[in-house]
């Protein structure tokens, strides 16, 4: 049904942006998210993105790929938000910004969700106006609007850094590689044994959804897994936006679950292993079994912000050199009344044990047990079995 | 402008909340960004100047970006009559041949 690309008549994203193909998705529906944004960049370097529909001739529309999406609107009007000076700005509450901010947001959440991505830019042209998004777990960061009548040279030099960034510039996450051919291929004869089926179609087919080498740091070694196709993609932009793996463990051979979310980076909320090493220590009973979890630590420190302004050294509970959002230490240098909700630290868990999705129950009693068996620490005069309960 | 409490209470649905374990057939997309745009509503921050912007998250990783390809317009993006044809100006537009 694809081909590669051929014959193209080359536009001011493509004379700029070399090293990516950009193109009108507008057309098609991706086929899992079911959106299609209207202009899509897709890196030359990664081939399973470049893609084109035999019939049109033009990019398929896939979330898994896309490297910057542009929303564009004829009418100026349809600015997701409102200059008011002094460095502020609020959130156009018209049908028409209402419509593009909801639209940005919808398609953001989707590109964080189905890549392995820290952040992730965006541009928004609303007549002769533009605009520069920067979305991450904590927030988003929107420039001020530029006039492209006046100061179109703003936009072009967007799309020239745009196009000489490294991966990791760009937002994707450096733990996480493209598994080898032989990786993949134990992976799909681990996953072949699961016989829970939910959990078993999870992965998604490998020659759509890559499989990828994520590893989990230990007080002194690193582990890796292989994962597929996450359990859900409907996570939104900001928050926890946990993801669920059934991942095959390198170092056992065995399959187990792995969650890889932003735990949040506030002193006193304890991250989830330390709830599961408390609960375990009280014997309280039906619990997964743990292995074990850590903050996501690349082995080179993540920069991520090149300004000249000091942000705020917001006090952190993750680990040093672990991977966090920014967006809230950024909330300082703006007009704003408060701080922006909570910091975020990339955070991978791994239990042993694999479950039946609480959406797969057999039938009502099978759902009523469940519950039970989560209520049965209540007679228990522990307060920590309270959490059991969460 | 508007920002979330710190430890807001009690618990706000996000959109996994909404969706994941509703009996209710798969929402549109209408629905969808309406459900976004409210548990994202105080999250924005700016505006940034654009220039501060680039410097600050795109930094250029050789000496300097070059001069932009010649013949850039973007008139042609912004003075169309209708969002259709903005797009051709912007993008690679396929010739059909």
């Amino acid at each position: 049904m694809s081909s590669t690309l051929t014959h193209v008549q080359v536009s001011i994203a493509n004379q700029v942006c070399t090293n990516f193909v950009a193109g009108f998705t507008g057309d098609r529906l991706d086929s899992e998210a079911s959106l299609k944004p209207d202009i899509t960049l897709f890196s030359k370097n990664n081939a399973a993105g470049l893609h084109e529909d035999s019939d049109t001739a033009s990019l398929v529309t896939s979330f898994l790929h896309m490297e910057l999406f542009v929303e564009i609107k004829h009418d100026t009007l349809c600015d997701p938000f409102r200059d008011l000076g002094e460095r502020k700005m609020e959130e156009r509450n018209s049908i028409n910004g209402d419509n593009t901010r909801g639209q940005c947001l919808l398609y953001a959440a989707n590109q964080l969700a189905y890549q392995h991505r820290l952040f992730a830019f965006s541009l928004v042209i609303c007549g002769k106006k533009a605009r520069f998004i920067r979305w991450d777990r904590e927030g988003v960061v929107v420039s001020a609007e530029i006039d492209c009548s006046q100061r179109h040279d703003l936009v072009v030099e967007f799309l020239q850094r745009f196009n000489q960034l490294t991966r990791e510039q760009r937002g994707l996450d450096p733990t996480a590689v493209s598994a080898t051919p032989e990786q993949t291929e134990a992976f799909e004869s681990a996953v072949a044994k699961i016989e829970i089926e939910p959990l078993k179609r999870s992965v998604g087919n490998w020659k759509i959804y890559q499989r990828f080498q994520l590893e989990v740091r230990g007080p002194s070694d690193v582990s890796y897994y292989i994962v597929g196709r996450a359990l859900d993609y409907n996570l939104g932009v900001v928050g926890r936006c946990t993801r669920g793996y059934l991942a095959l463990d390198l170092s056992t051979g065995k399959c187990v679950f792995l969650k890889d979310m932003w735990r949040p980076d506030v002193p006193g909320i304890e991250p989830e292993h330390v709830w599961y090493e408390k609960l375990a220590g009280a014997n309280v009973p039906h619990l997964v079994r743990f292995k074990h979890a850590s903050d996501v630590v690349p082995s080179t420190p993540p920069v991520t912000y090149h300004g000249t302004t000091p942000i705020d050294p917001t006090e952190t509970t993750s680990w040093q050199g672990a991977q966090r959002g920014l967006t809230c230490r950024l909330a300082h240098l703006f007009n704003s009344s408060d701080s922006l909700s909570q910091g975020r630290v990339h955070y991978r868990l791994v239990q042993e044990e694999l479950c039946q999705p609480l959406s797969e129950f057999t039938n009502s009693r099978h759902l009523v047990l469940v519950v039970l068996n989560s209520l049965k620490g209540e007679k228990r005069p522990d307060p920590i079995l309270v959490v059991s309960l969460m | 402008m508007d920002t979330r409490p710190f430890h807001s209470t009690p618990l706000k649905l996000t959109p996994r909340g909404y969706n994941q374990y509703s009996a209710k057939p798969v929402l549109l997309a209408k629905t969808r960004k309406q459900q976004l745009r409210e548990n994202m509503h105080g999250y924005f921050l700016g505006p940034m100047d654009p220039t501060e912007f680039m410097c600050s998250f795109m930094p250029i990783n050789s000496r300097n970006l070059g001069s932009p390809p010649d013949g850039i317009d973007f008139s042609k993006v912004y003075e169309q009559a209708n969002e259709k044809s903005m797009y051709a100006p912007f993008v690679r537009h396929p010739v059909i041949l």
